[in-house]
């Protein structure tokens, strides 16, 4: 079957673009990856057997992409965990460059406490609350039984309240303006 | 020793009779959330209008065409307009440059040609004096 890319990337590039948005966290990285999506889509075009949707096999893609980058991420950071606990030198005043940037709106929404989920069940609610896929076609790009998917939403969802109850209990334990000076009141 | 490991699967999750889940309604509206918070962040930033691989051809084509010929139609102008101010030199005596060469730098004049001195350049006329002093042989008459 004979892709059209050009048609193919007008057509979806834009819903792509937001489940990029919504797993990254940030836009520029949404935009690579997004992109690098439909690089591969014009690298392996070809393959492409028609028996799905175009846009699950994209989907597909974009969650193999993205997670090869949580993965080389992970390994950043452990590395450079190992080299800063051997030398404990002065206190950074700001983020390394290889620091993630989300921003604001992303840090305040629920889908920066979904990024802190396992990798089924935060993809599984991406395709599900993000982008309203159903759960066959969920299925279909996870690759997995649709009990599976079922079960990893209802999971996912319970993680996610669990979290938000933690965060609450933090928030209520903790001073609103930590660094005020209160002796006086006392 | 045969490998008997006690799986402990997880609670299966509640379902209606279409086979829909069943969610509670504290992770319905959680799920709601999630719809609406990326609705917003999709809203706050929008893909970028994407280009198409031909307009990505045209463009490149035309930066190309921008970045190559528009220097090389500079170097042009600017060379017709330094061989235009140059000073115009004057006619170059084809008798004496039509003379073959004894030495590779100054031509010599055959015997019986007729070489105008009138016309000659000073270090023109040092070096036809000099072959006449190299070869006092050669036959030579000056006329006024």
């Amino acid at each position: 079957m004979r892709l059209d890319i050009d048609q193919t990337t007008q057509e979806h590039f834009a819903r792509i673009h937001r489940a990029a948005l919504v797993l990254c966290g940030n836009p520029w990285d949404a935009d690579d990856l997004a992109q690098e999506t439909f690089l591969v889509l014009a690298g392996q075009g070809g393959a492409f057997q028609g028996r799905s949707s175009i846009y699950t096999w994209l989907y597909g893609i974009l969650l193999n992409l993205d997670r090869r980058e949580r993965r080389r991420y992970g390994m950043r950071r452990r590395k450079l965990r190992v080299i800063w606990d051997s030398q404990p030198t002065t206190s950074a005043t700001s983020p390394g460059a290889n620091a993630a940037a989300e921003v604001a709106e992303w840090k305040k929404s629920l889908w920066a406490r979904v990024a802190n989920l396992p990798d089924g069940q935060r993809q599984a609610l991406v395709l599900r609350f993000s982008e309203g896929l159903r759960y066959e076609e969920i299925a279909e790009i996870l690759e997995c039984p649709l009990g599976t998917v079922k079960s990893r939403i209802f999971h996912g969802l319970g993680a996610l309240r669990r979290l938000l109850d933690e965060e609450g209990e933090e928030s209520r334990q903790l001073p609103a303006f930590p660094s005020e000076d209160l002796s006086h009141a006392v | 020793m045969q490998f008997d490991p006690k799986l402990i699967h997880p609670e299966e999750p509640p379902l209606i009779a279409g086979g829909e889940l069943d969610l509670p309604g504290d992770l319905a509206a959680l799920g709601e959330q999630l719809s609406a918070d990326a609705a917003h962040l999709a809203a706050c930033y929008p893909a970028a209008p994407v280009q198409s691989a031909a307009a990505g051809r045209s463009s490149a084509w035309k930066m190309y065409a921008a970045f190559v010929l528009g220097p090389s139609l500079a170097v042009l102008l600017v060379a017709v307009i330094v061989w235009q101010s140059l000073p115009e030199q004057p006619p170059v005596d084809r008798t004496a440059a039509a003379v073959p060469a004894t030495s590779p730098a100054i031509a010599t004049p055959h015997a019986g040609d007729t070489v105008s001195l009138v016309e000659l350049s000073g270090p023109e006329l040092e070096a036809l004096l000099d072959l006449l002093d190299r070869d006092p042989d050669r036959v030579t008459s000056i006329s006024f």
